[in-house]
């Protein structure tokens, strides 16, 4: 995704730039909304809300460099506040409780990230992206979907590099896991049901 | 990893919004910026700085648009410093904005004002200010009885501020303190004129409602006053009266000038008669300098006249309130007085051959007093005109009055003898009632009293064109003459 709204808006009105920005980024963040909270109506809800706050933003004279990192903020900044009404008894929950360690050496790896992920089928991933927790959710949908760096993560959630790093690591870890239970569960099922053939 | 972000991100791409979906929600966000549009000032604005590249926590929380504050801060600073002090400037007793304006703005400039000649005249001008709002609230009938205590109290501290700094100044200049007292004086002598006519407005309109009266006021002023007399010209420096009444003449003039357009034939030719009379003493003065005899007395007049005229002049409540005439009555030239003189001597010689006519016809009493007052008469008609011809204006105008007066009790003397009541109706000139009073005359009498009684006529009709105190007299004349006839 490369940000198109960032250069060149010398001579544009402030309206011309921010449509250009709902034009370019609305696809993008429909689709982090849609993946995060998994309800089409709410995602687009909170895509509008996203660009009203941001041009409410605008209007109050602030002028905005580049709208991408500052949209993605926004959006998750809604979705977050969108999780708190739901209040639902996650893991997420459970894991803020926990806190977050700095976690092991390997996990801090981005070599490690790519080898873990290269074990991973990316399809079955996505289908599994709904039931992880939201805390891993967010950051792999952020690297993997939306493309970002760790360190644009880390800026975006206010968390350090490390930490992303971590939830990054963990969540393919488990996602595997996920994936591989449900292979297996799969593979039981089809035993199962060659058994009742038989 | 490649395949794994691939794979992820090709599945995700499946997720995305439907043609219309994406034209409804764009159509949402652009009817949200049309209901809510930019301000002009931030669409005409160049791009700046987001908060955004701003990477570190404490610069990018703590950001505060200096242009922004600086603009609250000036406009807050106009508002103080120069709306509400201006704003403050009309306001009057019971405003809010009222102690701005007497603690804010008058001290302000009472502390810019250096010289104590200055802050004299700047105390001359806070009192004239403070009656002016009395006046105004008065007019509207507001003027609470609290409030016009308040006035007079503060007409009283301005006099004293003034008179503080006339003491202080005549400590160092002498002559200056003099002049600054003449024109303190003359200030307050104008607005008590008008203060007086306000009162006396008061009394004539029946409907008099609380909150209309200026009584109090008026008696501080006049109190103030009585302190403030002006000082006399003497034993000041007669260089500097003349350079104060250059100054002072001159502004008059220029005053003059701009009201030329707006002000009435009447009133220009008013005012103009007063700066001519102004110049004359100003003549006077320099005449008698001349002949080393004291000439700063009539500088102080004349300075005392171009102070009020001035004010006449600038101050539109002076000039709707009171009549020129009140505050610099008109001074007359010298060709003026002696024709003045002469028509008392007129008057009087008219009356004079009149009551020798009659005087036979006297009670014996009666006619041993008309003869000492025609013996004076004729001696005071001889005084004015030698004097007169002498060029002595003063004598000529004490025996030219004089000589009005025994002709004017003449006149009563002998109307009195021929034995007339006062009468109440008029013995006017007007056509048909005296004519009717003739002919009643007329067929009642004999003839011998019939040739006096025209004679009598004739005379007091020619006099009737003269000045009128000898026109009243020989008026009078004429009635107790032509209701004498019927008596005998």
């Amino acid at each position: 995704m490369v940000a198109k709204g960032s250069t060149g808006h010398k001579g544009e009105s402030h309206e011309e730039r921010f449509l250009q920005a709902f034009e370019d980024y609305n696809d993008a963040l429909f689709r982090h909304a849609k993946l995060r909270i998994s309800d089409r109506e709410k995602a687009i809800d909170l895509v509008h809300d996203t660009y009203t706050k941001v041009w409410s933003y605008v209007r109050s004279g602030h002028e905005i460099e580049n709208f991408r990192p500052f949209l993605y903020k926004v959006l998750n900044n809604l979705i977050i506040d969108e999780y708190r009404k739901r209040k639902e008894a996650s893991l997420d929950a459970i894991l803020d409780q926990e806190g977050i360690d700095e976690g092991l050496f390997d996990e801090l790896s981005e070599d490690n990230v790519d080898s873990l992920a290269a074990t991973i089928d990316g399809r079955k991933a996505f289908e599994q992206l709904e039931t992880l927790p939201d805390e891993y959710r967010e950051v792999l949908i952020l690297r993997f979907v939306d493309g970002l760096g760790p360190k644009e993560i880390s800026e975006l959630i206010e968390e350090t590099e490390n930490v992303v790093s971590v939830r990054i690591h963990r969540g393919l870890k488990t996602l595997r896991i996920m994936i591989e239970r449900e292979e297996r569960s799969r593979d039981e099922k089809r035993l199962l049901n060659q058994k009742k053939n038989t | 990893m490649k395949r794994f972000s691939e794979q992820l991100k090709k599945k995700a791409e499946t997720v995305k919004l439907s043609a219309i979906e994406r034209s409804e929600l764009r159509d949402r966000v652009v009817s949200y910026m049309e209901y809510h549009p930019l301000a002009a000032d931030v669409r005409r604005e160049a791009p700046k700085k987001d908060i955004s590249t701003l990477k570190t926590a404490p610069f990018a929380m703590v950001r505060i648009d200096m242009v922004q504050v600086s603009k609250f801060v000036g406009a807050f600073a106009t508002l103080i410093l120069i709306a509400v002090p201006l704003m403050a400037e009309r306001s009057v007793p019971g405003d809010v904005l009222y102690p701005v304006k007497v603690q804010f703005n008058e001290e302000v400039r009472s502390s810019l004002s250096f010289s104590p000649y200055a802050k004299v005249e700047w105390e001359t001008k806070r009192l004239e200010r403070r009656i002016a709002e009395a006046r105004l609230l008065a007019s509207e009938g507001k003027l609470t009885p609290e409030v016009e205590a308040e006035v007079a109290e503060a007409v009283k501290s301005h006099s004293d501020a003034a008179q503080r700094e006339i003491a202080t100044l005549r400590e160092s200049d002498n002559d200056e303190a003099t002049i600054a007292e003449i024109a303190f004086a003359s200030a307050l002598e104008v607005q008590s004129e008008v203060l007086e006519n306000d009162i006396e407005k008061d009394a004539t309109a029946t409907t008099t409602t609380g909150g209309r009266s200026v009584l109090a006021i008026a008696g501080a002023v006049d109190e103030v006053r009585k302190s403030a007399v002006a000082q006399s010209g003497e034993g000041v420096s007669y260089e500097k009266l003349m350079a104060r009444l250059e100054l002072e003449t001159t502004s008059a003039y220029e005053y003059f000038n701009s009201i030329e357009d707006i002000a009435s034939a009447e009133e220009r030719a008013d005012v103009e008669r007063r700066l001519q009379d102004i110049e004359r003493k100003l003549e006077e003065a320099r005449e008698l300098k001349a002949n080393d005899q004291p000439a700063t007395n009539v500088l102080a007049v004349a300075l005392a006249d171009t102070r009020k005229l001035i004010s006449f002049m600038t101050n539109i409540d002076v000039r709707e309130n009171v009549a020129i005439d009140e505050l610099v009555p008109v001074t007359l030239t010298f060709d003026e007085r002696a024709t003045v003189i002469e028509k008392q001597v007129e008057e009087a010689e008219k009356i004079e051959s009149m009551v020798s006519d009659i005087f036979p016809e006297l009670r014996v009493d009666v006619a041993a007093k008309a003869a000492v007052g025609l013996e004076e008469l004729r001696t005071n008609i001889a005084l004015a005109t030698t004097s007169l011809s002498e060029r002595n204006i003063i004598a000529a105008e004490a025996a030219g009055t004089e000589a009005q007066n025994y002709a004017h009790d003449l006149a009563i003397l002998v109307k009195l003898d021929l034995g007339t009541p006062d009468t109440p109706t008029e013995p006017s000139e007007e056509g048909t009632d005296s004519e009717n009073g003739d002919e009643y005359t007329d067929n009642a009498t004999s003839t011998d009293d019939r040739a006096t009684s025209t004679e009598g006529r004739a005379s007091s009709t020619e006099s009737s064109a003269g000045s009128s105190a000898s026109a009243e007299a020989s008026v009078e004349l004429e009635a107790g003459i032509s209701i004498q006839n019927p008596l005998r």
